[in-house]
C-alpha cells in the first residue's frame, strides 16, 4: 500500500504542480530548423518532431520590401507539423513602413499545411519600436488559428524587458552562436522565453535548458543519424 | 528587499546596444578555402592548399599546366553569374504608358508544394521582361496597346500562381502577339504540353514575328516537363539550322543544361577537357559552374582526365601522387606529391631534387618552396624561408612562411622577429600588423614578466603588439603585487579594455580602453583564462613552443602564470580591492565612485558565483555610507 501511496503522491505533484501553459498545445516538443539548403526530412516521425523551415527571407532595404522565397527543396513526411520561419533582414537604416513588411511575412502563413509562423530577426535598440509595430501589424494579418513564434537573443530574455507584451505566443532564446564570454542561462524570467529554447547540434551546452520545447539547428543538412543523435541528447535533458 | 531589487533589475535593466547581425571580426592571415589575394587569377598562386575550393584548383591547374587565363576568361570567372529577374525594366516601361494603372511588383517565384515537397523556383526569367519591354515599345503607339498590356499582365501574373490565359484577340493586328502571349501564359502556368503545341503552331506561321524563337521555346517546354531526351533532339535541330543562328548561343546553353542531366558522367569529362582549353571566355563561367556541380554530386567522368584526377588526388592529400608525378613529371603532380610528402614528414630524393629545380618564375614556386620548408632540416628550411621572405610573394604566403620561421625559432629574438603577421581579406578592418595564435599564448604563459617587458619595447614586434604587451605587463604587476596600489586599481576600474591577457588578431572589439565592450570582453575572467575560445586547439602548448628559453625563465613564467591563474574574475578582484580600501579610507573622495564602478564591473565584466556578493557589498556600503552622493544616485541596482 505504501509504495502505491508514494507513486500516487509523486504523480499528483507532477500533474498538479503549476506549469506554464504550453503556448503551442498539440505541437511536437522538438522542432528541427530546416534552413535554406536541400533538406530531406522524410525520416521524421511527425509525432516526434516538427519542421520549422525557412520559408522566405524578407529584406528591408532603402524603404522597400523584397522577398526571397525558399529556393532549396524541403521534403517532409505526410502529416508533418510545419512551422514557416521568416527571416527578416534589414539591409539599410532606411526601413520601409512596417505594414508592408508584415504583409510579406504573413504570406508565409498561407503555405499549405503550415500550422505556425516563426519570425526570426535581430533588433538593435533603435529598431525595437519598429519590430514592435511590425509584429503588432502581423498578428491580425495571420489567421487566428496560426500561432506566431519569434526567435530571441538571450539578452532579450535575460536582463531586458523589451519583448514583454509582444503579440507572439513564445520567444525562443537562441542558446548558440553567442558572443565570447556569454553563457546561456538555463532558465529565463520573461514568460515568453520560458517554454522554448533554440540549440545547435554543434555547440554542446554546459547546462541543459529547462524549456519544454526545443528547436534544434544543424549547420549541415539533417540526416537520420544526426537527428537520432540530437534526440538522444535531448532525452538526457528531459 | 534584495530579491525585489534583483527582480526589478532583471526586468528593467537595458544592456548596451548590440548591432543587429553583428559578426565579431576575426583577423585572418591566410584563407583556407580560397586565395586571399586577387592576383591568384593572374597566376600568382601563392601557397596552394588542398582545402581550396575546386574553382580555384581548376585555375591553379591551368597555370601549372602552362594554360594562362586571358583577361576575358579572368573577367568571366570573377563575375557573379547573372541573377535576379529584370522585372523592373518591364514595370518601368509599362507603368510609363498613360492611362495604365501602375503595378508595383511582379512576383517571379512560383512555389512547388506537393507530395511532401516545398520549394520555389524562378519561373519568369529576365529575358521575358526584356522581351516584353521591347515588344511594348513596338506596340505602344498602336490602338491595341492597352489590350496587349492587359494580356501581358495576365501572362506575368502566372509567374507566381494561377493559370489564367489571355482571351483570343479580336483585333487582327494583335493575333500573332496574342498567340505568343497565350502560349507564354500556358508555359508560366505549368501547362507545358499545351504551351508546346502553341509554340509549335507559332513556329509554323511564317507571318508571325515569333516564328523564329518559337522552336526554341517549344524545346524549353520539354525541359520544364522533364523530357530531356526529346529536348536534346529539338535543340540539336535548332543548333544545326543556319536560319536560327540568332538562337544558337541560347540553344547551346540549354543543350549543355540538358546534357548535364542526361549524361552527367560524359558531360563531366567534356567539361574537364573544355576547362583547360585556352580562350574559353565564352563558356568558362558556366562550364566551371556545371563541373563543380557534378563534382559536388559525386559524379565521376566516364573517361579519366588529368584535371579531375589531380583535383581528386590533391584534395585527398596527394596519396599516390608521387607515382603519377614520376610518370608525368608535371608541375601539378609535383605539387600534389609534395603535399603528401610534407604532411608525412619525408620526401624521396628525386622529388626533393625536382622541387629544388623549380624556377622562381614558376606559378608553383611559392607552394613548392613552402613544402620544402616543411620537409628540409631546420637549418636549410630556415635559410630557404628567409630567402622567400625577402622575395616578392603574396602577403598570405608571407604570413605562412613567418609561421614556419616562428616554429623553428632558436631564441627570443627570432621568436619576436617572426611573430608579427599582416591580416588579409576584405573584412573592413584596418590591417595593421599584429600577432597570431601561434605566438599569443607563448607571450601569455611562457614568457616571464621581465621578458615581456623587454619585448614590449622591441621594434621587431608590430607597434600594436608592443602597446598591448606594455599594458599587460603593467596590469600583471598590479595583480601580482602583495599590496596593489589603489590609484592603479581606481584607474583599472575606469578602463575595462585593460586586460592581463595577450590577445591575438584584432584583439578586443572595442578599441577604446575606457569603453565597455558590448560582448562583455571587459577586464578578465576567473583563472586568467580569458574568453573561452582563446586557446587555439591546434597549436603546441605554449611551454613547448618556448623551449628556446633558458630553464630559469621558463620556471619563472610558470610561477607567475600559476599566481595569475589563481586570481578571481575581474569584478571580484576589483571589488575586493575597492572594498578593502573603502573600509580603511572612508573619507577618501574616490571611494563612492570606486564603489559605483565595482557595481558597474559586476554588470559588464566576466562574472562568477561570488560576483553578486561583491556587487551587493559595494552597493550596500555606497547607499549606507554615502546616501546623498552623486555616485550613489547612479547606482540604483546591484547585479548578480
Amino acid at each position: 500500500m505504501k509504495p502505491f501511496l508514494a507513486i500516487a503522491g509523486i504523480l499528483a505533484i507532477v500533474f498538479l504542480w503549476p506549469h506554464p501553459a504550453d503556448p503551442l498545445p498539440g505541437f511536437p516538443r522538438v522542432f528541427l530548423w530546416a534552413w535554406e539548403r536541400p533538406e530531406d526530412l522524410t525520416f521524421l516521425d511527425p509525432h516526434s518532431a516538427g519542421v520549422a523551415f525557412l520559408a522566405r527571407t524578407v529584406c528591408l532595404r532603402d524603404g522597400s520590401v523584397s522577398v526571397r522565397p525558399r529556393l532549396q527543396p524541403l521534403r517532409y513526411s505526410p502529416g508533418a507539423v510545419l512551422m514557416a520561419v521568416v527571416r527578416v533582414e534589414p539591409q539599410s537604416s532606411n526601413l520601409p513602413p512596417a505594414d508592408g513588411a508584415a504583409a510579406a511575412i504573413a504570406e508565409a502563413a498561407a503555405i499549405t499545411h503550415v500550422r505556425a509562423l516563426q519570425v526570426d530577426f535581430d533588433a538593435t535598440l533603435s529598431q525595437r519600436a519598429y519590430y514592435r509595430e511590425l509584429l503588432g501589424d502581423l498578428r491580425p494579418r495571420v489567421p487566428p488559428s496560426i500561432p506566431i513564434s519569434m526567435t530571441a537573443l538571450t539578452s532579450w530574455c535575460e536582463s531586458d524587458g523589451w519583448i514583454a507584451g509582444l503579440p507572439v505566443v513564445e520567444a525562443v532564446p537562441m542558446l548558440f552562436r553567442m558572443g565570447p564570454g556569454e553563457r546561456p542561462a538555463r532558465t529565463f524570467r520573461p514568460a515568453l522565453c520560458q517554454s522554448s529554447a533554440g540549440v545547435s547540434i554543434d555547440e554542446p551546452l554546459r547546462e541543459p535548458p529547462s524549456a519544454a520545447r526545443l528547436y534544434i539547428f544543424s549547420p549541415r543538412p539533417w540526416t537520420e543519424s544526426t537527428y537520432r543523435a540530437a534526440l538522444r541528447e535531448v532525452r538526457k535533458w528531459h | 528587499m534584495a530579491l525585489r531589487i534583483l527582480i526589478v533589475l532583471l526586468i528593467l535593466a537595458v544592456p548596451l546596444e548590440l548591432p543587429g547581425c553583428m559578426q565579431v571580426p576575426e583577423a585572418v592571415f591566410h584563407e583556407k578555402t580560397f586565395p586571399a589575394e586577387g592576383t591568384f587569377l593572374e597566376g600568382q598562386l601563392g601557397i596552394l592548399h588542398p582545402s581550396y575550393a575546386r574553382k580555384h584548383l581548376v585555375v591553379a591547374y591551368r597555370y601549372m599546366s602552362g594554360i594562362r587565363l586571358n583577361n576575358a576568361e579572368t573577367e568571366a570567372i570573377s563575375a557573379w553569374p547573372p541573377f535576379g529577374p529584370d522585372e523592373e525594366v518591364w514595370l518601368a516601361a509599362r507603368n510609363n504608358i498613360p492611362g495604365i494603372a501602375p503595378i508595383e511588383r511582379i512576383d517571379v517565384y512560383r512555389a512547388v508544394q506537393k507530395e511532401g515537397r516545398y520549394y520555389n523556383y524562378i519561373n519568369c526569367n529576365g529575358d521575358a521582361f526584356i522581351t516584353a519591354a521591347s515588344t511594348l515599345e513596338r506596340a505602344r503607339s498602336k490602338l491595341y496597346a492597352k489590350d496587349w498590356i492587359a494580356a501581358q499582365d495576365t501572362v506575368f501574373a502566372d509567374c507566381s500562381q494561377g493559370n489564367a490565359i489571355p482571351p483570343l484577340a479580336s483585333d487582327p493586328q494583335l493575333r500573332s502577339d496574342r498567340a505568343y502571349q497565350i502560349a507564354s501564359a500556358k508555359f508560366y502556368s505549368e501547362q507545358y504540353d499545351e504551351a508546346r503545341k502553341d509554340f509549335k503552331s507559332i513556329a509554323g506561321d511564317a507571318s508571325s514575328p515569333w516564328h523564329v524563337i518559337a522552336p526554341y521555346l517549344a524545346a524549353r517546354c520539354l525541359i520544364r516537363a522533364g523530357n530531356m531526351a526529346d529536348a536534346e533532339r529539338e535543340l540539336q535541330t535548332i543548333v544545326a539550322n543556319p536560319a536560327m543562328a540568332h538562337w544558337h548561343a541560347s540553344a547551346n546553353g540549354l543543350l549543355a543544361f540538358v546534357r548535364l542531366r542526361l549524361y552527367p558522367e560524359h558531360r563531366m569529362h567534356e567539361l574537364a577537357l573544355a576547362l583547360v582549353k585556352p580562350n574559353s571566355q565564352a563558356t568558362i563561367q558556366q562550364d566551371l559552374t556545371d563541373y563543380r556541380r557534378l563534382f559536388d554530386q559525386d559524379v565521376r567522368p566516364t573517361e579519366n582526365d588529368d584535371l579531375t584526377d589531380w583535383i581528386v588526388n590533391f584534395q585527398a592529400g596527394g596519396k599516390g601522387a608521387l607515382e603519377k608525378w614520376r610518370d608525368t613529371h608535371s608541375l601539378a603532380w609535383l605539387v600534389a606529391a609534395l603535399e603528401y610528402a610534407s604532411a608525412n614528414g619525408s620526401g624521396p630524393p628525386d622529388l626533393m631534387a625536382a622541387a629544388a629545380a623549380v624556377k622562381p618564375d614558376s606559378p608553383a614556386d611559392v607552394t613548392v618552396n613552402y613544402d620544402r620548408v616543411r620537409l628540409l632540416p631546420d637549418n636549410d628550411a630556415r635559410a630557404l624561408a628567409v630567402r622567400l621572405l625577402d622575395s616578392d610573394i603574396p602577403v598570405s604566403a608571407r604570413n605562412q612562411f613567418r609561421a614556419e620561421c616562428l616554429r623553428m625559432a632558436r631564441n627570443l629574438e627570432e621568436f619576436l622577429r617572426y611573430a608579427g603577421r599582416t591580416p588579409v581579406g576584405d573584412d573592413g578592418m584596418p590591417h595593421d600588423d599584429t600577432i597570431d595564435d601561434d605566438s599569443a599564448p607563448v607571450f601569455d604563459r611562457a614568457l616571464p614578466l621581465a621578458l615581456l617587458q623587454q619585448a614590449s619595447s622591441n621594434p621587431l614586434l608590430p607597434a600594436k603588439t608592443r602597446e598591448q604587451l606594455a599594458r599587460v605587463v603593467s596590469i600583471r604587476e598590479l595583480l601580482l603585487s602583495a599590496t596593489p596600489d589603489f590609484a592603479a586599481v581606481f584607474h583599472l576600474l575606469h578602463t575595462p579594455g585593460d586586460e592581463p591577457i595577450v590577445l591575438s588578431g584584432y584583439g578586443r572589439l572595442t578599441t577604446d580602453l575606457g569603453e565597455l565592450d558590448p560582448l562583455k570582453d571587459n577586464w578578465w575572467c576567473a583563472g586568467s583564462s580569458g574568453p573561452p575560445h582563446w586557446t587555439p586547439p591546434d597549436q603546441r602548448p605554449p611551454e613547448a613552443a618556448a623551449s628556446f628559453l633558458p630553464a630559469a625563465d621558463r620556471q619563472q613564467a610558470a610561477a607567475e602564470w600559476g599566481k595569475l591563474a589563481a586570481i578571481p574574475a575581474a569584478p571580484d578582484w576589483l571589488g575586493a580591492q575597492a572594498l578593502a580600501f573603502a573600509e580603511k579610507n572612508p573619507r577618501d573622495p574616490r571611494v563612492p565612485e570606486a564603489l559605483y564602478l565595482v557595481v558597474r564591473a559586476s554588470r559588464y565584466g566576466c562574472t562568477d558565483e561570488k560576483t553578486g556578493d561583491f556587487s551587493k557589498r559595494a552597493f550596500d556600503l555606497l547607499h549606507r555610507r554615502y546616501p546623498a552622493n552623486e555616485w550613489t544616485k547612479k547606482t540604483p541596482f546591484w547585479y548578480k
